[in-house]
Parts: C-alpha cells; sequence; structure tokens
C-alpha cells in the first residue's frame, strides 16, 4: 500500500456518516446513476453522496460501476453516430459494439 | 434487431409466443455484446486469451444474466433504461466470476498477519529525513493498530486488514468469514465508524494525520 492509497482510506474514515448506502442500495440505483453520470442529467444529490461514499469504499461495487459506464457510454456515443447516419428511424439496428476501439 | 422503449421490452419479455422468443434472442444478442466488449476493453488479465476463449465466456455470461434479467423483472423501476439495467445483470456476472479467478486463499492467519505488516510498513515509507517527524509516524501507527486491535471484532480486523490493505475483494473476504459481500460492506462501516471515533477522541483530524506523510514538516 502506498501513501496515497493510505490517505485514501484515512479520508473514508473521516467521511464516514451514520447513514450508509449498502451494496444492495447501490446496486438498485446503480442504473440510474450511471446514465445520470454519462448524460450530465441532475441526480439527487443527497443520494450522489452517498453513491460517492459507496464507491470510496467498495472495490466490487466500483468495478461494476466502471464496467458498466464503461459499455452504456459507448451504446450512447454510437447511436449518437447511427442517429445522425440515418435520421433517427425506428428500425435502426443495434450499434455494433464489438468495433474495436480506435487506438 | 429492433430498438424498444423500456415498455416495449416489459410487454415483449412478460407476453408469450414469436414478440417474446424475439424480445429473449436480442436482449441474450445485447448482453453478449456488452459483455465481449466490457471483458476485451477493461479485463486486461484476459487479453492473452485466445478470442474463442472470451467468445465462450461472454456466452455463458449472457446466458446466465438473462435468466437473471427475467427472474428480477419485477424489481425493474423504470427510472433508467432497460437495457442499462439489464446491463448491471452481466457486468455483475462477468466481475464476479474474474473475482473468484483472482481468489488468494490465504489462511486467517496469513491474513491478519500480512495484514498488519502492511500497516507498520507504512511508518517507513516513504522515509521521512526528519526524525521528529520519523518519530511521530511511528507512534501514529503504533496508536492506529491499537486502535484496530481493541475497538473492532476480530471479523471486522480481518475484513479492514483484507479489503483495504491487501487489497483482497468483498467476495473473497465474505466467502472467508462465511458471510456476504453486503454484510462485509456493512462490517467495514461499522469498523470505519469506530476508527473515526477513536481518532477523533485522540484528537486526531485528517490533516495531522496528512502531516505525519507529508515530505514538507
Amino acid at each position: 500500500m502506498n501513501q496515497k492509497e493510505f490517505q485514501s482510506w484515512v479520508d473514508g474514515i473521516y467521511a464516514t456518516e451514520d447513514d450508509v448506502l449498502d451494496c444492495r442500495g447501490f446496486q438498485a440505483v446503480l442504473p440510474a446513476y450511471t446514465e445520470a453520470k454519462l448524460t450530465s442529467q441532475p441526480f439527487d444529490p443527497f443520494v450522489t453522496i452517498k453513491v460517492e461514499a459507496h464507491l470510496h469504499n467498495c472495490p466490487d461495487c466500483n468495478e461494476v460501476y466502471n464496467g458498466l459506464k464503461y459499455v452504456v457510454q459507448k451504446e450512447l456515443s454510437e447511436e449518437l453516430v447511427t442517429a445522425l447516419q440515418t435520421a433517427v428511424s425506428t428500425e435502426a439496428p443495434m450499434p455494433d459494439m464489438t468495433a474495436a476501439p480506435p487506438r | 434487431m429492433v430498438r424498444r422503449t423500456n415498455a416495449e421490452w416489459l410487454a415483449a419479455l412478460q407476453q408469450s409466443g414469436k414478440a417474446q422468443t424475439e424480445a429473449y434472442q436480442d436482449l441474450r444478442e445485447y448482453l453478449r455484446r456488452v459483455v465481449l466488449v466490457y471483458l476485451r476493453d477493461r479485463r486486461p488479465e484476459l487479453s492473452r486469451l485466445p478470442l474463442g476463449d472470451l467468445y465462450e465466456m461472454a456466452e455463458d455470461f449472457a446466458q446466465n444474466a438473462l435468466l437473471a434479467v427475467l427472474n428480477n423483472l419485477s424489481e425493474f423501476r423504470g427510472d433508467a433504461r432497460f437495457t442499462t439495467w439489464a446491463y448491471r445483470f452481466v457486468i455483475n456476472e462477468a466481475a464476479a466470476e474474474l473475482r473468484r479467478r483472482q481468489y488468494r486463499n490465504m489462511s486467517l492467519d496469513q491474513l491478519l498477519e500480512e495484514g498488519t505488516a502492511v500497516i507498520q510498513s507504512l511508518a517507513a515509507s516513504p522515509p521521512s529525513s526528519d526524525p521528529g517527524q520519523a518519530a511521530a509516524r511511528q507512534e501514529f501507527i503504533q496508536q492506529l493498530l491499537e486502535i484496530i486491535d481493541e475497538a473492532l471484532s476480530e471479523r471486522q480486523k480481518t475484513a479492514v486488514l483484507a479489503v483495504h490493505f491487501q487489497s483482497m475483494s468483498m467476495q473473497e473476504v465474505a466467502e472467508i468469514l462465511e458471510t456476504t459481500p453486503n454484510t462485509v460492506y456493512k462490517m467495514l462501516h461499522d469498523a470505519r465508524k469506530k476508527i473515526k471515533a477513536r481518532l477523533i477522541a485522540l484528537h486526531l483530524g485528517p490533516g495531522d494525520i496528512l502531516a505525519l506523510f507529508d515530505d514538507v514538516w
């Protein structure tokens, strides 16, 4: 563990409040929170604080959040491209996310 | 594949017949692609696997996730896109399996011993050029170890050392302690509250601790 990681753990200690958002609670708000983050939409500020505290203290949920955010962002950005190209057809095909990312 | 609104997804998945079959197939394909992208782009430890293996993993994860989505359909609150909500299942599925592959299978004694050693080594890294700071740091580390020993239960102590000082997943710690990851999180939270209370009682704030490790004393 390096100094930065230790400091981060210390910060987590002092930021601890009585009220806690556990993993189950976090998973329940995860989809909405992820989309709000990606689309810069407003999100309940009190829930946001608890979500960020949970992410700070939970490596497992952090991995899931980062993974979900990554794939949803890909989907949103490719839909944007598709929409521009096909002028929003309701039968536009599922974008091919398996194309390798640009290097 | 047709793009569906949330309402269209729920309707198609819950009725029987052709519309349902198509919805199942489309959903499984979406889940498969999503988890494939996740494995390829977010899990570098898999980069040496042949593509075929990756595809096989993706299919397994997608199949399991599809079942989980269908079993939990009533939980969907409509506060996000249905697809985003569904993708959560397949990402969870993949992350959990990959965590299992990273289990270190340590004994409890080993865990406690090595975790304690990590904390002790913090006193010397990076080494302080100021002997006053070095001494203060050593004293603080001893206090921290005492707090962890006295204020926390054995199980809480194990969880804190394993997750935060040995980068062990909560999933593995949960198996070691024969409980759920959710409970481990709550244990860590309770431990944090106790440690916080003790540090404050010692009149130590976050700035005080930062000062012990800063280059400028």
